[in-house]
C-alpha cells in the first residue's frame, strides 16, 4: 500500500499520467523517457503481483519486461534520435488547447463508462482505459513517426496492466511472449524509420508530404 | 509430430535460404518448392487425422481441429502455388534487373517465415499464441510489402505495420479481457486454451465477454480488412510483390477472420448469439457496400482486386453472422475466395510483367498479348463476381437464401452491392482484355512457372466448384459445427 492505495492502482495512475504527459511534451527524448518510466511501472506491478502470489516466474517476467521495455526498446529509439536528431518532428496536428480538451473528454468518457463495466469498484480500470485512449490520441495527433511507435508501445503497456487489474492470470510464458513480440516489433519499426529517413530525408507522417506520393 | 513437422518445415527452409551463397539461386527456388510440398503433404495428413479422430494433438497448446485442418489445407495449397509463381515472377524481375540475388534470398526467407506464422496461427489451441502468430504474420510480411524500396511502397508498408499493430493491440486487449474473465472463473496455467474458455463459459462474466469481443472484432477485423479499419489493405496489396499480394488477400485475411470466429464460439455460449451475429453482419454489409462502389470506380487493377477482397470478407462475415446453413456456405465461400484471388493476382502479375503498369487504362488487348493469363484472369474474374456455375455463385445464393428467412431487409442492400461490383468487374476486365494491344508489347507469356501456378489453382478451384469431394465436405461440416 502506498498512501492508502494498493500498488496496482498506483501503477495504473502512473501509466495514465505518463500517457497524458506524452501528449503534452514536445521533445522526442522526453517522450521516450516517459515511456521508460511507464515500463518501469509495469515491471513493478508484475514484480508485486509475483511477490504477492508467491510466483517466482512473474518476478522473472518483471525483469524481462524491464530489460525489453525499459532498456532494449528505448535504446533503439534513443540511438535513432541521436542519429537523425534534426529530422524528427514533434509537432502535432492540434495545438495545445484542443489537445487538452480532447484528452479531458477521453478521460471523462472513461470515468463515465467505468461504472457500467464489470469490476466497477476497481479504481484502476477507468485510469487504464483513459491511458489506452491517450496512447491512441498520441498516435493520431502527432506528425512524427516516432510518436506513432511510442504510442503503440504505451498502448501495449496500458492493455497489459488493465488485464492484470481485471484478473488475467499472468505467467512467465505469457510475459515472455509479449516481451519477445515487443522486442521484434521495435526492431522492425526502427528499421522502417531508417528506411523512411533514407527515402524521404525526414521521419514524418505528415499527410501533406504523403499526398505528394504518386501511383507508379 | 505431424504438426511439429508442419511448423518446422518453413523454419528450416528460412534458415537454409538465409545461409545460401550467391550463385545458388536455383537451390533457394527448389527449396521453396520443396518446403511448400512438405507443408501440403503434412496438411493432407493432418486433414486425414482430423477426419479419423476429430483432433490431431501435438501438445497442450498445439493441435488441429477441423477448423485448423481446413485452414492448414488451403494455406498449403495456395502456398505451393505462391512458391511456383514466386520463382517465375522473380526470375523475370531478375532478368529485367529490377531485383538482384540478395533481394531474392531476402524475399524467400521472409516468405517462409510468413508461412510459419500463418500455419502456427492455424494450429494453436491458445488464444494468446494465436494472437502472437497473427502479429508475427504482420512482422514477417511488413518488409515484403516494402520489397521494391519505392516511396509509395514504404508508405504502404508503414501503414500496414502501424495500423495492423494498433488493431492487433486492441485484439490483444480483447484476448487479455477473455483471459481476465477466465481467470476470475478459475482458469490457471501458462496458456488458457479454447477448450478451457469453452468449458468455463457458464462462469464467464457476460458483460466482460461482450466488451472483450468488441475489442476482438475491431482488432482482428482490422487485419481481416473490415470497413472502416481497411485503409492499410489496398495500399499493401497494390505495393507488395504479386505472390505476396495473393497471399495477403487469399490467405492472411481469412486467418484473422478465423481468429474472430474462434472467440465468437465462446461468446455465443455466454451471451445471446444475436450479439455477435449483429456485429458481424453490420461490419459485413458495410464492407460489402463500400467496396462495391470503389470497385466500380477503380483505376488500378491491383487495388481493384484488393477491394474485391474487402467485398468478399464482407460476404463471408454476413454468412457467419446469419449462422445456420449460412455458416457452411460462408466456409465454402472462404475456400473459393482463397483459391480464386491468387489466380487473379498471379494473372495480374503477368499483366504487370508485360505492360509494366498497374493502371487499368494502360493495359489493352491482353487477350492477344498474353492469351493464357488473360483468359484465366477473365474466367476467374467472372467466377469471383459470382457468375454461375462458379462455386461462388452457389455460396452467395446459399448465404442470401439463409439470410432471407432471418434478415429479409438486408437482401436488397446485399444484392444491390453484388450487382454494382459485378458491373464494375465486367467494365474493368473487358477494358483490359479486349481491343488492340499496344504495338511495343511483345506477345507471349513471361515463363512457364507463372502460368503453371495459375493453372494449378484453377484446376483445384474448378474441381471443387463442380464437385466437392466428400472428405472436404465432411471437414467443412465439422469446421462449421465448431464456429456456430
Amino acid at each position: 500500500m502506498i498512501f492508502g492505495l494498493d500498488i496496482l492502482t498506483v501503477c495504473a495512475s502512473l501509466v495514465f499520467l505518463l500517457a497524458l504527459l506524452m501528449n503534452l511534451v514536445r521533445k522526442n527524448t522526453t517522450l521516450i523517457s516517459l515511456y521508460v518510466i511507464q515500463s518501469v511501472a509495469i515491471a513493478a506491478a508484475l514484480a508485486v503481483l509475483g511477490g504477492t502470489d508467491g510466483e517466482t516466474g512473474l518476478v522473472y517476467a518483471a525483469l524481462l519486461t524491464l530489460a525489453v521495455k525499459g532498456v532494449i526498446a528505448p535504446t533503439f529509439l534513443y540511438r535513432l534520435i541521436s542519429k537523425y536528431s534534426g529530422h524528427f518532428s514533434a509537432a502535432s496536428y492540434l495545438s495545445m488547447p484542443p489537445t487538452l480538451v480532447g484528452l479531458a473528454c477521453m478521460t471523462a468518457f472513461s470515468f463515465l463508462l467505468a461504472p457500467h463495466l464489470p469490476f466497477a469498484g476497481v479504481s484502476a480500470v477507468p485510469l487504464l482505459f483513459a491511458g489506452i485512449f491517450s496512447a491512441l490520441f498520441l498516435m493520431i495527433n502527432r506528425r512524427g513517426a516516432l510518436s506513432a511507435v511510442v504510442g503503440v508501445l504505451a498502448l501495449e503497456n496500458a492493455a497489459v496492466l488493465l488485464s492484470s487489474t481485471l484478473g488475467a492470470v499472468h505467467t512467465f510464458a505469457l510475459e515472455f511472449t509479449i516481451a519477445f513480440d515487443i522486442a521484434v516489433w521495435v526492431a522492425i519499426a526502427t528499421a522502417f524509420l531508417h528506411m523512411m529517413h533514407r527515402q524521404f530525408g525526414i521521419v514524418d507522417t505528415d499527410t501533406r508530404l504523403i499526398s505528394r506520393l504518386t501511383e507508379e | 509430430m505431424i504438426i511439429y513437422l508442419l511448423l518446422i518445415a518453413p523454419l528450416v527452409a528460412a534458415a537454409l535460404t538465409a545461409l545460401m551463397p550467391r550463385g545458388k539461386k536455383w537451390l533457394i527456388e527448389y527449396g521453396a518448392l520443396g518446403a511448400a510440398c512438405v507443408e501440403l503433404l503434412m496438411a493432407c495428413m493432418i486433414v486425414a487425422g482430423v477426419l479419423a479422430h476429430g483432433v490431431v494433438r501435438a501438445s497442450a497448446v498445439f493441435e488441429a481441429d477441423a477448423l485448423g485442418a481446413f485452414v492448414v489445407l488451403f494455406v498449403s495449397v495456395v502456398g505451393l502455388a505462391a512458391a511456383m509463381h514466386s520463382i517465375g515472377h522473380l526470375r523475370e524481375e531478375m532478368r529485367k534487373q529490377i531485383v538482384g540475388f540478395s533481394r531474392v534470398r531476402q524475399y524467400f526467407v521472409l516468405f517462409h517465415l510468413f508461412f510459419f506464422a500463418m500455419l502456427a496461427a492455424a494450429v494453436t489451441a491458445s488464444p494468446v499464441l494465436m494472437w502472437a502468430a497473427i502479429e508475427a504474420t504482420t512482422l514477417a510480411s511488413a518488409f515484403l510489402v516494402t520489397f521494391y524500396n519505392k516511396s509509395s511502397a514504404l508508405e504502404a508498408g508503414w501503414k500496414f505495420l502501424i495500423i495492423n499493430s494498433v488493431g492487433l493491440l486492441l485484439g490483444f486487449l480483447g484476448t487479455l479481457l477473455f483471459l481476465s474473465a477466465a481467470g476470475s472463473a478459475g482458469a490457471s496455467g501458462a496458456f488458457v486454451t479454447w477448450h478451457t474458455l469453452l468449458g468455463l463459459s457458464p462462469a464467464l462474466n457476460p458483460l466482460l465477454v461482450k466488451i472483450a469481443f468488441v475489442f476482438i472484432l475491431v482488432g482482428f477485423g482490422t487485419k481481416t480488412g473490415f470497413v472502416p479499419m481497411h485503409t492499410w489493405l489496398p495500399d499493401a496489396h497494390s505495393k507488395a510483390p504479386i505472390p505476396i499480394s495473393a497471399l495477403l488477400s487469399g490467405v492472411l485475411l481469412n486467418i484473422a477472420l478465423i481468429g474472430i470466429l474462434r472467440f465468437r464460439a465462446v461468446v455465443d455460449t455466454v451471451v445471446d448469439p444475436s450479439f455477435s451475429s449483429h456485429l458481424l453482419i453490420g461490419f459485413g454489409v458495410l464492407s460489402l457496400v463500400v467496396a462495391s462502389f470503389i470497385i466500380y470506380a477503380q483505376k488500378n487493377y491491383k487495388r481493384l482486386l484488393a477491394y474485391s477482397s474487402i467485398e468478399h470478407m464482407g460476404i463471408i462475415a454476413i454468412g457467419f453472422g446469419i449462422g445456420g446453413p449460412g455458416t457452411v456456405f460462408a466456409i465454402f465461400h472462404l475456400l473459393y475466395h482463397a483459391l480464386l484471388k491468387p489466380i487473379l493476382f498471379f494473372s495480374a502479375g503477368n499483366f504487370f510483367l508485360k505492360y509494366s503498369s498497374t493502371k487499368i487504362a494502360r493495359v489493352r488487348g491482353a487477350l492477344t498479348a498474353i492469351p493464357v493469363s488473360a483468359t484465366l484472369f477473365f474466367v476467374a474474374l467472372l467466377a469471383v463476381a459470382g457468375t454461375p456455375p462458379s462455386g461462388m455463385f452457389f455460396t452467395e445464393l446459399g448465404i442470401l437464401s439463409a439470410g432471407a428467412r432471418t434478415y429479409p431487409y438486408l437482401i436488397p442492400f446485399v444484392l444491390a452491392a453484388l450487382l454494382i461490383s459485378f458491373a464494375g468487374f465486367i467494365k474493368q476486365g473487358s477494358a483490359m482484355l479486349f481491343g488492340e494491344a499496344p504495338a511495343e508489347i511483345a506477345k507471349g507469356e513471361a515463363n512457364s512457372w507463372t502460368i503453371a501456378s495459375i493453372v494449378f489453382l484453377f484446376l483445384v478451384f474448378a474441381t471443387i466448384s463442380i464437385m466437392v469431394p466428400f472428405p472436404l465436405y465432411e471437414l467443412v461440416q465439422h469446421a462449421a459445427s465448431l464456429v456456430s
